[in-house]
């Protein structure tokens, strides 16, 4: 292919007078016929067309793998505030600030992990699983984590968040973790919703009445389905089957998740 | 468009060819990197909250 272009070149040079090419192109564009414009275009249109499910593909592919880095580096970062937030001693009535680290979250089932963070507003949860936080569930009154009532946790259907959510089935393990303690969680109950229906994040979803004196320790997820739609809800209830002080070492369900530079002994 | 792109890149052919896939690759770095991530809040298929009156339908 070197050699024709360059037979081109030359032969271009020896009958034009400067050799230049832009003398070539006048000379072809001469005799423009109707129909070379309407192709030109056309070839225009089709080209725009063919750029635009390149793109399209491309986008696709960010879904799925991008946004999978996205969110390993922004937990990274989290991982940092937490470890942070549970060494300072807190106040009494503080109100974490939205898009704080909170809590860490395990599904040993998927072998995934997460540092889940305050509020659910859509700068929050880009790249984290966020809890409903007492401004965003009825009554304001959010339970924290392994507290009597509801840990309601939200995230996208994303690769690397809760795309395979609807995995889990009834007595599958869910951990939380917390400065003192790992709260185990069993599933209970995985539900497809429409996004109107609040009520699955009250501190009791099951019994409304209950509502002002929750008698059930709960971890709720809630993300979207069908996967890559939002025309309903994903809906997975835990409840708590057992709490194990930080010292004691990690659940048996989780040991694997351990990080590498294990903090047991802390 | 790509045919005008092909005709105005310099030098022979194997420099065209380096300066076009510099080209995509640039355009694909700004994709990846500035585009999609702008767009991306805006695409619907994302949402995972119910709707609490805290206006959390993200």
């Amino acid at each position: 292919m070197v050699s024709t272009s360059e037979r081109e070149r030359g032969a271009r040079r020896r009958s034009g007078a400067h050799g230049s090419g832009g003398r070539g192109r006048r000379r072809r564009r001469r005799g423009v016929s109707a129909g070379d414009v309407a192709r030109g275009i056309l070839r225009g249109f089709g080209e725009l067309l063919f750029t635009a499910g390149v793109v399209m593909l491309f986008f696709a592919v960010y879904q799925i793998y991008g946004k999978q880095m996205e969110t390993d580096r922004e937990q990274q970062g989290l991982d940092n505030d937490l470890q942070q937030a549970w060494e300072e001693p807190k106040g009494p009535d503080s109100e974490p600030l939205p898009g704080s680290a909170d809590s860490r979250l395990y599904i040993p089932g998927l072998d995934l992990e997460w540092v889940v963070v305050n509020g659910v507003q859509p700068e929050d949860i880009r790249y984290s699983p966020g809890r409903y936080t007492d401004d965003d569930v009825a009554g304001g009154d959010a339970a924290s984590a392994g507290e009597l009532g509801n840990y309601a946790v939200a995230g996208h259907r994303t690769s690397g968040i809760f795309w395979d959510l609807d995995q889990l089935s009834d007595g599958d393990p869910l951990v939380l973790e917390d400065a003192e303690n790992f709260y185990t969680y069993e599933v209970i109950e995985e539900e497809v919703v429409t996004p109107d229906q609040v009520d699955v994040v009250d501190p009791d979803p099951f019994d409304p009445e209950n509502n002002d004196d929750p008698q059930r320790a709960l971890l709720t997820l809630t993300t979207c389905a069908p996967k890559l739609n939002n025309t309903h809800r994903l809906i997975v209830h835990a409840e708590l089957t057992d709490t194990r002080p930080k010292d004691e070492g990690m659940p048996e369900s989780i040991e694997h998740m351990a990080p590498d530079d294990a903090e047991e002994g802390e | 468009m790509y045919g005008l792109i092909w005709r105005l890149l310099p030098g022979p052919v194997p420099v065209k060819l380096v300066l076009a896939l510099a080209l995509l690759a640039g355009a694909a770095w700004l994709l990846w990197y500035v585009v999609f991530p702008w767009a991306d809040p805006y695409m619907p298929f994302n949402d995972g909250a119910v709707d609490t009156g805290a206006g959390a339908g993200g």
